[in-house]
Protein backbone atom coordinates (compact mmCIF):
# COMPACT_ATOMS: atom_id res chain seq x y z
CA UNK A 1 0.00 0.00 0.00
CA UNK A 2 2.73 2.56 0.97
CA UNK A 3 4.34 1.60 -1.97
CA UNK A 4 1.62 1.89 -4.21
CA UNK A 5 1.12 5.54 -3.24
CA UNK A 6 4.82 6.64 -2.97
CA UNK A 7 5.56 5.35 -6.43
CA UNK A 8 7.65 7.24 -8.69
CA UNK A 9 5.19 8.23 -10.69
CA UNK A 10 2.80 9.57 -8.14
CA UNK A 11 5.57 11.54 -6.55
CA UNK A 12 6.45 13.04 -10.42
CA UNK A 13 2.26 13.70 -9.78
CA UNK A 14 2.50 15.56 -6.37
CA UNK A 15 5.85 17.67 -7.94
CA UNK A 16 3.47 18.62 -11.14
CA UNK A 17 0.91 19.40 -8.36
CA UNK A 18 3.28 21.99 -6.16
CA UNK A 19 4.16 23.81 -9.74
CA UNK A 20 0.32 24.30 -10.42
CA UNK A 21 0.50 25.47 -6.58
CA UNK A 22 3.34 27.73 -7.00
CA UNK A 23 2.62 28.95 -10.57
CA UNK A 24 -1.14 30.01 -9.39
CA UNK A 25 0.31 31.99 -6.62
CA UNK A 26 3.54 33.46 -8.48
CA UNK A 27 0.44 35.16 -11.34
CA UNK A 28 -1.91 36.00 -8.85
CA UNK A 29 0.13 38.05 -6.39
CA UNK A 30 1.32 40.55 -9.19
CA UNK A 31 -1.98 40.69 -11.20
CA UNK A 32 -3.70 41.68 -8.16
CA UNK A 33 -1.62 44.03 -6.83
CA UNK A 34 -1.62 45.76 -10.57
CA UNK A 35 -5.37 45.51 -9.91
CA UNK A 36 -5.58 47.20 -6.47
CA UNK A 37 -3.81 50.51 -7.74
CA UNK A 38 -6.82 52.00 -9.98
CA UNK A 39 -8.80 51.13 -6.34
CA UNK A 40 -6.04 52.54 -3.92
CA UNK A 41 -6.05 55.81 -6.13
CA UNK A 42 -9.73 55.88 -6.13
CA UNK A 43 -9.87 55.77 -2.41
CA UNK A 44 -7.76 58.49 -2.22
CA UNK A 45 -9.73 60.76 -4.63
CA UNK A 46 -11.46 63.89 -4.18
CA UNK A 47 -14.61 62.73 -5.79
CA UNK A 48 -16.98 60.94 -3.82
CA UNK A 49 -18.62 58.83 -5.94
CA UNK A 50 -15.10 57.24 -6.55
CA UNK A 51 -14.32 56.69 -3.26
CA UNK A 52 -17.85 55.05 -3.02
CA UNK A 53 -16.78 53.01 -5.94
CA UNK A 54 -13.71 52.01 -3.99
CA UNK A 55 -14.64 51.34 -0.97
CA UNK A 56 -17.80 48.93 -2.53
CA UNK A 57 -15.31 46.78 -4.16
CA UNK A 58 -13.32 46.50 -1.35
CA UNK A 59 -16.36 45.63 0.79
CA UNK A 60 -17.63 43.24 -1.64
CA UNK A 61 -14.97 41.27 -2.34
CA UNK A 62 -13.41 40.64 0.97
CA UNK A 63 -16.68 39.67 2.57
CA UNK A 64 -17.33 36.91 -0.12
CA UNK A 65 -15.67 33.66 0.06
CA UNK A 66 -13.18 33.07 -2.71
CA UNK A 67 -14.66 29.59 -2.77
CA UNK A 68 -18.35 31.06 -3.68
CA UNK A 69 -16.85 33.85 -6.23
CA UNK A 70 -14.96 30.88 -8.01
CA UNK A 71 -17.97 29.06 -8.31
CA UNK A 72 -19.85 31.90 -9.60
CA UNK A 73 -17.42 33.00 -12.52
CA UNK A 74 -16.62 29.35 -13.13
CA UNK A 75 -20.11 27.69 -13.27
CA UNK A 76 -22.36 31.03 -13.89
CA UNK A 77 -20.27 32.34 -17.00
CA UNK A 78 -21.65 29.14 -18.99
CA UNK A 79 -25.21 31.19 -18.79
CA UNK A 80 -23.56 33.88 -20.18
CA UNK A 81 -21.43 32.17 -22.86
CA UNK A 82 -22.60 33.81 -26.46
CA UNK A 83 -21.95 37.14 -24.66
CA UNK A 84 -18.41 36.31 -23.23
CA UNK A 85 -17.27 34.62 -26.44
CA UNK A 86 -18.60 37.89 -27.99
CA UNK A 87 -16.29 39.68 -25.73
CA UNK A 88 -13.57 37.19 -26.46
CA UNK A 89 -13.43 36.52 -22.83
CA UNK A 90 -14.99 32.92 -22.94
CA UNK A 91 -11.86 30.95 -23.36
CA UNK A 92 -10.25 32.91 -20.28
CA UNK A 93 -12.95 32.45 -17.79
CA UNK A 94 -14.09 28.31 -19.13
CA UNK A 95 -10.40 27.09 -18.55
CA UNK A 96 -10.28 26.09 -15.01
CA UNK A 97 -6.41 27.55 -14.66
CA UNK A 98 -7.03 30.97 -16.13
CA UNK A 99 -10.35 31.05 -14.39
CA UNK A 100 -8.54 30.74 -10.86
CA UNK A 101 -5.94 33.56 -11.36
CA UNK A 102 -8.89 36.21 -12.83
CA UNK A 103 -10.59 34.94 -9.90
CA UNK A 104 -8.23 34.68 -7.04
CA UNK A 105 -6.67 38.09 -8.41
CA UNK A 106 -9.70 40.20 -8.37
CA UNK A 107 -10.94 38.88 -5.04
CA UNK A 108 -6.62 39.27 -3.43
CA UNK A 109 -6.65 42.85 -5.04
CA UNK A 110 -9.50 43.92 -2.64
CA UNK A 111 -7.06 42.85 -0.03
CA UNK A 112 -4.16 44.03 -1.48
CA UNK A 113 -5.68 47.79 -1.58
CA UNK A 114 -6.59 48.20 1.87
CA UNK A 115 -3.02 47.20 3.03
CA UNK A 116 -1.25 49.36 0.49
CA UNK A 117 -4.03 52.59 1.18
CA UNK A 118 -3.39 51.48 5.03
CA UNK A 119 0.12 51.94 4.73
CA UNK A 120 0.31 54.78 2.73
CA UNK A 121 -2.27 56.80 5.35
CA UNK A 122 0.13 55.97 7.71
CA UNK A 123 2.43 58.05 6.52
CA UNK A 124 2.22 61.35 8.59
CA UNK A 125 0.57 63.84 6.25
CA UNK A 126 3.62 66.05 7.05
CA UNK A 127 5.83 64.58 5.08
CA UNK A 128 3.87 65.12 2.36
CA UNK A 129 3.29 68.97 3.05
CA UNK A 130 6.87 68.92 3.71
CA UNK A 131 7.55 67.71 0.15
CA UNK A 132 5.18 70.28 -1.57
CA UNK A 133 6.84 73.01 -0.10
CA UNK A 134 10.14 72.14 -0.82
CA UNK A 135 8.90 72.77 -4.67
CA UNK A 136 7.74 69.56 -5.43
CA UNK A 137 4.72 68.31 -7.33
CA UNK A 138 2.59 65.81 -5.96
CA UNK A 139 3.59 63.15 -8.63
CA UNK A 140 6.66 63.49 -7.31
CA UNK A 141 6.52 64.01 -3.76
CA UNK A 142 4.83 61.01 -3.81
CA UNK A 143 7.29 58.87 -5.78
CA UNK A 144 10.19 60.19 -3.75
CA UNK A 145 8.47 60.96 0.03
CA UNK A 146 5.33 58.99 0.64
CA UNK A 147 6.13 55.94 -0.95
CA UNK A 148 9.56 55.32 0.00
CA UNK A 149 8.21 55.15 3.98
CA UNK A 150 5.40 52.97 3.17
CA UNK A 151 6.42 50.26 1.37
CA UNK A 152 8.30 49.02 4.21
CA UNK A 153 4.82 49.43 6.20
CA UNK A 154 3.11 47.79 3.54
CA UNK A 155 5.51 44.65 3.46
CA UNK A 156 4.00 42.78 7.01
CA UNK A 157 0.55 42.84 5.99
CA UNK A 158 2.01 42.39 1.84
CA UNK A 159 3.37 38.92 3.59
CA UNK A 160 0.54 37.61 5.07
CA UNK A 161 -1.60 38.32 1.82
CA UNK A 162 0.89 36.25 -0.15
CA UNK A 163 1.00 33.43 2.61
CA UNK A 164 -2.78 33.68 2.59
CA UNK A 165 -2.56 32.73 -1.51
CA UNK A 166 -0.56 29.99 -0.99
CA UNK A 167 -2.85 28.40 0.88
CA UNK A 168 -5.56 29.53 -0.98
CA UNK A 169 -4.43 28.49 -4.11
CA UNK A 170 -5.46 25.03 -2.58
CA UNK A 171 -8.77 25.75 -3.45
CA UNK A 172 -8.73 25.52 -6.99
CA UNK A 173 -8.01 22.04 -7.24
CA UNK A 174 -12.21 22.10 -6.40
CA UNK A 175 -12.65 23.61 -10.32
CA UNK A 176 -10.51 20.29 -11.06
CA UNK A 177 -7.27 21.93 -11.23
CA UNK A 178 -4.60 19.83 -10.28
CA UNK A 179 -2.58 21.69 -8.16
CA UNK A 180 -1.06 20.15 -4.72
CA UNK A 181 -4.12 19.41 -2.82
CA UNK A 182 -6.17 18.36 -6.60
CA UNK A 183 -2.94 15.50 -6.87
CA UNK A 184 -3.51 14.35 -3.66
CA UNK A 185 -7.11 14.24 -3.78
CA UNK A 186 -6.63 12.17 -6.36
CA UNK A 187 -4.30 9.95 -5.39
CA UNK A 188 -6.63 9.44 -1.98
CA UNK A 189 -9.60 8.46 -3.79
CA UNK A 190 -7.42 6.06 -5.76
CA UNK A 191 -5.53 4.16 -3.14
CA UNK A 192 -7.64 5.33 0.12
CA UNK A 193 -4.15 5.74 2.04
CA UNK A 194 -4.44 8.24 5.20
CA UNK A 195 -0.71 8.81 4.40
CA UNK A 196 -0.90 10.24 1.52
CA UNK A 197 -2.20 13.87 3.04
CA UNK A 198 0.98 13.80 5.27
CA UNK A 199 3.68 14.88 2.00
CA UNK A 200 1.62 18.01 0.59
CA UNK A 201 0.69 19.30 4.57
CA UNK A 202 4.75 19.23 5.34
CA UNK A 203 4.76 20.43 1.53
CA UNK A 204 2.65 23.84 2.63
CA UNK A 205 4.47 24.26 6.27
CA UNK A 206 7.49 24.32 4.61
CA UNK A 207 6.42 26.91 1.89
CA UNK A 208 4.60 29.24 4.42
CA UNK A 209 7.61 28.93 7.15
CA UNK A 210 10.08 29.44 4.19
CA UNK A 211 8.51 32.55 2.82
CA UNK A 212 8.20 34.55 6.34
CA UNK A 213 11.57 33.67 7.48
CA UNK A 214 12.75 35.41 4.04
CA UNK A 215 10.04 38.07 4.34
CA UNK A 216 11.14 38.38 8.23
CA UNK A 217 15.09 38.55 7.37
CA UNK A 218 13.98 41.25 4.70
CA UNK A 219 12.42 43.40 6.52
CA UNK A 220 14.77 43.45 9.59
CA UNK A 221 17.71 44.24 6.30
CA UNK A 222 16.05 46.83 4.60
CA UNK A 223 13.60 47.98 6.75
CA UNK A 224 15.77 49.20 9.49
CA UNK A 225 14.55 52.53 11.72
CA UNK A 226 10.97 51.76 10.13
CA UNK A 227 8.45 51.24 12.72
CA UNK A 228 6.12 49.16 11.09
CA UNK A 229 5.59 46.96 13.89
CA UNK A 230 4.33 50.07 16.04
CA UNK A 231 1.67 50.77 13.81
CA UNK A 232 0.32 47.12 13.22
CA UNK A 233 0.50 46.70 17.21
CA UNK A 234 -1.13 49.82 17.63
CA UNK A 235 -4.30 48.81 15.12
CA UNK A 236 -3.27 51.47 12.27
CA UNK A 237 -2.53 49.05 9.72
CA UNK A 238 -4.38 46.32 8.30
CA UNK A 239 -3.37 42.40 8.18
CA UNK A 240 -5.47 39.73 7.60
CA UNK A 241 -4.38 37.51 9.95
CA UNK B 1 -36.27 37.94 -7.35
CA UNK B 2 -36.62 35.47 -9.97
CA UNK B 3 -38.90 32.80 -8.98
CA UNK B 4 -36.21 29.97 -8.57
CA UNK B 5 -34.96 32.21 -5.36
CA UNK B 6 -38.84 32.37 -4.09
CA UNK B 7 -39.65 29.67 -1.02
CA UNK B 8 -41.91 26.98 -0.75
CA UNK B 9 -41.87 23.74 -2.80
CA UNK B 10 -41.18 25.60 -6.01
CA UNK B 11 -38.07 27.69 -5.05
CA UNK B 12 -34.70 26.88 -3.85
CA UNK B 13 -34.48 30.25 -1.15
CA UNK B 14 -35.74 28.20 1.30
CA UNK B 15 -32.73 25.28 0.94
CA UNK B 16 -30.13 28.28 0.55
CA UNK B 17 -31.41 30.23 3.68
CA UNK B 18 -30.88 26.87 5.67
CA UNK B 19 -28.20 26.49 4.74
CA UNK B 20 -27.02 30.08 5.90
CA UNK B 21 -28.07 29.28 8.99
CA UNK B 22 -25.96 25.67 8.73
CA UNK B 23 -23.29 28.18 8.09
CA UNK B 24 -24.03 30.37 10.78
CA UNK B 25 -24.22 27.40 13.67
CA UNK B 26 -20.84 25.89 12.59
CA UNK B 27 -19.31 29.44 12.95
CA UNK B 28 -20.68 29.19 16.05
CA UNK B 29 -19.91 26.35 17.55
CA UNK B 30 -16.85 26.22 15.93
CA UNK B 31 -15.84 30.08 17.97
CA UNK B 32 -15.93 29.22 21.84
CA UNK B 33 -13.72 25.96 20.83
CA UNK B 34 -11.65 27.80 19.24
CA UNK B 35 -11.00 30.78 21.33
CA UNK B 36 -10.44 28.44 24.61
CA UNK B 37 -7.63 26.31 22.81
CA UNK B 38 -6.43 29.48 21.46
CA UNK B 39 -6.22 30.90 24.65
CA UNK B 40 -4.71 27.99 25.88
CA UNK B 41 -1.64 27.71 23.61
CA UNK B 42 -1.00 31.34 24.45
CA UNK B 43 -0.50 30.74 27.36
CA UNK B 44 1.61 27.31 26.84
CA UNK B 45 3.56 29.35 24.40
CA UNK B 46 5.06 31.79 27.04
CA UNK B 47 4.91 29.22 29.72
CA UNK B 48 7.92 27.80 31.91
CA UNK B 49 7.62 24.15 30.36
CA UNK B 50 10.38 24.39 27.40
CA UNK B 51 8.89 21.48 25.80
CA UNK B 52 5.41 22.94 25.92
CA UNK B 53 6.67 25.63 24.54
CA UNK B 54 7.95 23.75 21.77
CA UNK B 55 4.86 21.40 21.30
CA UNK B 56 2.45 24.83 20.87
CA UNK B 57 4.67 26.46 19.31
CA UNK B 58 4.90 23.63 16.51
CA UNK B 59 1.09 22.98 16.70
CA UNK B 60 0.70 26.81 15.59
CA UNK B 61 3.09 26.59 12.71
CA UNK B 62 1.35 23.64 11.25
CA UNK B 63 -2.51 24.70 11.37
CA UNK B 64 -1.12 28.47 10.57
CA UNK B 65 0.82 26.82 7.24
CA UNK B 66 -1.34 24.25 5.92
CA UNK B 67 -4.10 25.10 3.88
CA UNK B 68 -7.29 25.29 5.69
CA UNK B 69 -9.13 22.70 2.96
CA UNK B 70 -6.25 20.39 3.85
CA UNK B 71 -6.95 20.83 7.66
CA UNK B 72 -10.72 19.80 6.70
CA UNK B 73 -9.56 16.66 4.86
CA UNK B 74 -7.28 15.59 7.21
CA UNK B 75 -9.33 15.39 10.30
CA UNK B 76 -12.63 14.02 8.85
CA UNK B 77 -10.68 11.03 6.93
CA UNK B 78 -8.33 10.74 10.00
CA UNK B 79 -11.07 11.00 12.74
CA UNK B 80 -13.20 8.26 10.42
CA UNK B 81 -10.55 6.10 10.23
CA UNK B 82 -9.65 6.38 13.81
CA UNK B 83 -13.14 5.56 15.09
CA UNK B 84 -13.17 2.90 12.96
CA UNK B 85 -9.75 1.28 13.87
CA UNK B 86 -11.51 1.57 17.80
CA UNK B 87 -15.28 0.70 16.73
CA UNK B 88 -15.17 -2.10 14.22
CA UNK B 89 -13.34 -4.55 16.32
CA UNK B 90 -15.45 -3.57 19.28
CA UNK B 91 -18.44 -3.82 18.50
CA UNK B 92 -18.38 -5.13 14.63
CA UNK B 93 -19.93 -1.45 13.30
CA UNK B 94 -18.46 1.31 12.46
CA UNK B 95 -19.57 4.73 13.74
CA UNK B 96 -20.26 7.46 11.25
CA UNK B 97 -18.19 10.96 11.81
CA UNK B 98 -20.56 13.45 11.06
CA UNK B 99 -19.35 16.04 8.69
CA UNK B 100 -20.78 19.39 11.06
CA UNK B 101 -18.03 17.89 14.17
CA UNK B 102 -15.14 16.99 11.63
CA UNK B 103 -15.90 20.86 10.52
CA UNK B 104 -16.07 22.11 13.90
CA UNK B 105 -12.36 20.48 15.16
CA UNK B 106 -11.02 21.24 11.76
CA UNK B 107 -11.86 24.98 12.25
CA UNK B 108 -11.25 25.08 15.69
CA UNK B 109 -7.73 23.60 14.85
CA UNK B 110 -7.43 26.73 12.58
CA UNK B 111 -9.00 29.07 14.22
CA UNK B 112 -6.91 28.47 17.72
CA UNK B 113 -3.81 28.05 15.89
CA UNK B 114 -4.37 31.87 14.88
CA UNK B 115 -5.69 32.72 17.80
CA UNK B 116 -3.03 32.11 19.87
CA UNK B 117 -1.45 34.62 18.30
CA UNK B 118 -3.97 37.36 19.20
CA UNK B 119 -3.93 36.38 22.54
CA UNK B 120 0.05 36.75 22.82
CA UNK B 121 0.01 40.01 21.61
CA UNK B 122 -2.88 41.00 23.85
CA UNK B 123 -0.92 39.27 27.20
CA UNK B 124 2.37 41.40 26.44
CA UNK B 125 0.45 44.48 26.43
CA UNK B 126 -0.86 44.05 29.76
CA UNK B 127 1.06 46.11 31.95
CA UNK B 128 3.77 44.10 33.80
CA UNK B 129 2.60 46.15 37.31
CA UNK B 130 -0.53 44.68 36.43
CA UNK B 131 0.68 41.16 37.46
CA UNK B 132 3.02 42.27 40.09
CA UNK B 133 0.14 43.70 42.40
CA UNK B 134 -1.97 40.83 41.62
CA UNK B 135 1.35 38.72 43.25
CA UNK B 136 1.35 41.14 45.99
CA UNK B 137 -1.94 40.34 46.85
CA UNK B 138 -1.51 36.85 47.08
CA UNK B 139 -3.35 35.56 44.25
CA UNK B 140 -2.85 32.21 42.76
CA UNK B 141 -2.08 31.32 39.32
CA UNK B 142 -5.67 30.66 38.25
CA UNK B 143 -7.12 33.46 40.43
CA UNK B 144 -4.88 35.92 38.67
CA UNK B 145 -5.88 34.55 35.36
CA UNK B 146 -9.59 35.22 36.32
CA UNK B 147 -9.26 37.92 38.12
CA UNK B 148 -7.16 40.34 36.50
CA UNK B 149 -5.34 39.13 33.09
CA UNK B 150 -8.88 37.80 31.53
CA UNK B 151 -10.84 40.93 31.47
CA UNK B 152 -8.04 43.10 30.28
CA UNK B 153 -7.35 40.52 28.12
CA UNK B 154 -10.58 40.16 26.61
CA UNK B 155 -11.03 43.99 25.66
CA UNK B 156 -7.28 43.93 24.09
CA UNK B 157 -8.00 41.01 21.79
CA UNK B 158 -11.27 42.16 21.10
CA UNK B 159 -10.11 43.41 17.94
CA UNK B 160 -8.25 40.81 16.37
CA UNK B 161 -10.69 38.21 17.12
CA UNK B 162 -13.53 40.11 15.33
CA UNK B 163 -10.89 39.79 12.35
CA UNK B 164 -10.62 36.12 12.97
CA UNK B 165 -14.49 35.86 13.19
CA UNK B 166 -15.19 37.40 9.70
CA UNK B 167 -12.31 34.80 8.16
CA UNK B 168 -14.18 31.90 9.83
CA UNK B 169 -17.17 32.90 8.42
CA UNK B 170 -15.85 32.53 4.86
CA UNK B 171 -14.06 29.65 5.84
CA UNK B 172 -16.94 27.35 6.42
CA UNK B 173 -17.91 27.25 3.14
CA UNK B 174 -14.83 25.25 2.61
CA UNK B 175 -16.65 22.35 4.63
CA UNK B 176 -18.89 21.77 1.96
CA UNK B 177 -16.00 19.38 0.31
CA UNK B 178 -16.88 16.86 2.97
CA UNK B 179 -20.61 17.00 2.07
CA UNK B 180 -22.05 19.06 5.12
CA UNK B 181 -24.58 20.88 3.97
CA UNK B 182 -24.06 24.35 4.76
CA UNK B 183 -24.48 27.39 2.08
CA UNK B 184 -22.17 26.45 -0.63
CA UNK B 185 -23.04 23.14 -0.86
CA UNK B 186 -27.01 23.94 -0.85
CA UNK B 187 -26.07 26.09 -3.68
CA UNK B 188 -24.30 23.37 -5.92
CA UNK B 189 -26.99 20.86 -5.12
CA UNK B 190 -29.50 23.67 -6.17
CA UNK B 191 -27.56 24.78 -9.03
CA UNK B 192 -27.14 20.85 -10.16
CA UNK B 193 -31.41 20.73 -10.14
CA UNK B 194 -31.76 23.43 -11.92
CA UNK B 195 -28.71 24.20 -14.12
CA UNK B 196 -29.27 27.68 -13.20
CA UNK B 197 -25.57 28.47 -12.07
CA UNK B 198 -25.03 32.31 -12.66
CA UNK B 199 -28.46 33.31 -10.22
CA UNK B 200 -28.07 30.52 -7.76
CA UNK B 201 -24.25 31.47 -7.32
CA UNK B 202 -25.41 35.32 -7.18
CA UNK B 203 -27.10 34.95 -4.37
CA UNK B 204 -24.85 32.52 -2.39
CA UNK B 205 -22.66 35.45 -2.81
CA UNK B 206 -25.23 38.50 -1.65
CA UNK B 207 -25.69 35.97 1.09
CA UNK B 208 -22.54 35.49 2.26
CA UNK B 209 -22.12 39.31 2.20
CA UNK B 210 -25.13 39.58 4.00
CA UNK B 211 -23.57 37.60 6.76
CA UNK B 212 -20.64 39.50 6.85
CA UNK B 213 -22.31 42.58 7.01
CA UNK B 214 -24.63 41.74 10.00
CA UNK B 215 -21.26 40.39 11.73
CA UNK B 216 -19.31 43.67 11.47
CA UNK B 217 -22.62 45.52 12.89
CA UNK B 218 -22.46 43.06 15.88
CA UNK B 219 -19.05 43.17 16.51
CA UNK B 220 -19.00 47.22 16.04
CA UNK B 221 -21.46 46.78 18.77
CA UNK B 222 -19.88 44.68 21.34
CA UNK B 223 -16.40 46.66 21.10
CA UNK B 224 -18.02 49.95 21.75
CA UNK B 225 -19.87 47.81 24.42
CA UNK B 226 -16.75 47.61 26.21
CA UNK B 227 -15.68 49.41 28.78
CA UNK B 228 -12.60 50.97 27.43
CA UNK B 229 -9.57 51.62 30.53
CA UNK B 230 -9.97 55.38 30.93
CA UNK B 231 -13.55 55.43 31.29
CA UNK B 232 -13.92 52.61 34.29
CA UNK B 233 -15.47 53.65 36.90
CA UNK B 234 -13.31 52.96 39.76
Amino acid sequence: MILDVYSAENLLLLLGGLAYTLAIVALVVPFAMLLSVPAVIFLFSRLRALRWLAKSYIYVFRGVPILALLYLVYYGSSDYRDELLALGLWELISHPFTCVIVTFAVSSSAYQAVILHGAIAAVPKGQLDAARSLGLNRVQAFRKVVLPQSVPLALGPWGNEVVWMIKASSIASLVSVYDLIGVTRMLFARTFDFSVFLLPAIAYVILVQGFRLALRKAERRWCKGSHSSRYLAAGRLPGRI
Amino acid sequence: MPEILSFGAAGWGDELVLGALTSIGLALVTLPSGVALGLALALLRQGRSKALRRVSGGFVIAFQGIPELLTILIVYYGLQMLLNAVFVPLTGAGLELSSFLAGVIALSLVFAAFASDVFLSALNAIPRGQFEAADALGLTYWQRLRLVVWPQLLRLSLPGLSNLWMVLLKETSLVSVIALHELMRQTRLAAAATKEFATLYAACCVLYLLLAMISSLGLARIERAFPQRDQRAA
